[in-house]
């Protein structure tokens, strides 16, 4: 069996806890199963995934759960204006099972497993990928087709990247700053103006000859190519040579964090962005890097199989309590919130299975 | 002197007639506000309402007659 951990941002029932209070300490996230109210699923969780006011948990199984603010229907589940709000982790769909799951700001974009797309909530940016006529809605299949199968999909505050197994990309939403790389300009008459949006899916073009990893962050796309270049499209746009292999690539809001590993086999963290509040990662090299998570503004590290520490903004109690309050510093709001060192957040006996990380909310999945 | 956390344009801005807010989502899951009239005061600081997190606004005065006109 499992069990769901959580802590941080809780005002609109995104932990699933069956209150909107914030937590600073690890919760169980409740999971109502075939009507019976349980801290435990029988499926492996394989992804969590949050947007502004909710969450997503996909188990292995396929089977999706939500809970959070589902006013307009970004939870998956139908509107309903007495009950706004999933109070816990309730069952989207029954009869489909999933695959992938993407959230954005006040939408979800679901992937089931023959690769249908359906798409729910509120984009007024094109973020549903459905045309202009549609800026809100409740979970719809949609009539989008690839060539290939889907092998990612990632969302931020308003916009969406689809990787297929062919190598291509395909996104929609918002694309103002240069987060879908190029896109045609709008004509009216004859000038030509900026497109802000990206109503549907469409190929996207970073002018990039092999671009094969990519994060997303907020109007920002990360994109790390064949020869080890890392290209930033949107706010701060810029390139970056890495001399090291890539694992992974993950994006807070205002910042990109990048597992590398060197000739020897060791594993950092190489972080670069926005570090208003200790977002960049403050750890050094000899770290034992199981896994890592990103979340809006902070994130969450696994070592060996037990332990998990966060760091980054933590206001919400995402990063927990300070263990301890670094001392020599005034105790101003900005100390108080800001986490620039790794602060233990799990160290149990339970192996952890996965992390996931939100806007101020923080995952920890056990196996129990 | 408590940090700015980002720098964002009017544009990205969504601004409620009715309100009279500029808002714009905050990494909280709240949304940072600020009123259309205290920018033409001359303020450029959007604050949170559930957290301490602050973003200065990038505008002109002049930007603010597009929308004045949508009141």
């Amino acid at each position: 069996m499992y069990e769901i951990l959580c802590c941080g941002s809780n005002g609109n029932f995104q932990l699933g806890i069956g209150n909107d209070e914030d937590q600073n300490e690890l919760q169980k996230a409740s999971i109502m199963h075939n009507g019976i109210l349980t801290n435990q699923v029988e499926s492996k969780p394989m992804s969590i995934r949050s947007g502004g006011n909710h969450t997503f948990l996909l188990l292995e199984s396929g089977e999706l759960y939500s809970a959070g603010d589902n006013t307009y229907g970004q939870c998956g589940h139908p509107v309903d204006k007495n009950e706004t709000h999933i109070p816990v982790f309730k069952k989207v769909n029954h009869d489909k099972k999933w695959k992938a799951v993407a959230c954005g700001w006040e939408f979800s974009i679901l992937v089931d497993k023959d690769d249908n797309f359906y798409v729910c909530g509120l984009g007024l940016k094109g973020e549903l990928g459905s045309g202009e006529g549609m800026r809100n809605s409740t979970l719809t299949k949609t009539t989008w087709t690839f060539p290939s199968a889907v092998e990612s999909i990632k969302a931020s505050l308003s916009h969406t990247i689809i990787k297929l197994e062919d190598g291509s990309f395909y996104g929609f939403g918002s694309c103002r700053r240069g987060q879908l790389g190029r896109v045609e300009p709008l004509f009216v008459g004859e000038r030509t103006r900026p497109r802000a949006s990206v109503w549907w899916p469409q190929k996207l073009d970073f002018g990039i000859d092999v671009p094969l990893q990519f994060s997303v962050g907020r109007d920002v796309t990360v994109v790390i190519d064949d020869k080890g270049r890392c290209h930033v499209f949107g706010k701060e746009a810029a390139t970056r040579s890495l001399d090291t292999e890539v694992l992974s690539l993950k994006s807070m809001w205002s910042s990109a964090h990048i597992l590398c590993q060197n000739a020897a086999g060791e594993k950092k963290i190489l972080s670069f962005g926005n570090n208003s509040h200790g977002q960049l990662f403050p750890g050094d090299a000899d770290l034992n890097i199981a896994n890592f998570e990103i979340g809006s503004e902070h994130g969450l590290l696994l070592e060996s199989k037990t332990k998990v520490s966060a760091w980054g903004w933590g206001e919400h109690g995402n990063c927990g309590k300070h263990k301890p309050m670094p001392e020599g510093v005034p105790a101003g709001i900005d100390q108080q919130v800001t986490f620039n060192y790794l602060n233990p957040l799990y160290n149990g006996t339970h192996s952890v299975v996965l992390l996931g990380a939100g806007c101020a909310t923080s995952w920890v999945a056990i196996s129990v | 002197m408590e940090t700015i956390y980002d720098e964002i344009e009017i544009e990205d801005f969504t601004f409620d007639p009715t309100t009279q807010l500029f808002q714009y989502p905050c990494p909280c899951g709240d949304k940072f506000a600020i009123s259309i009239d205290d920018m033409k005061d001359g303020e450029d600081i959007a604050v949170c309402p559930s957290c301490s997190l602050m973003v200065k606004v990038i505008f002109e005065p002049e930007d603010l007659d597009e929308y004045y006109d949508q009141i």
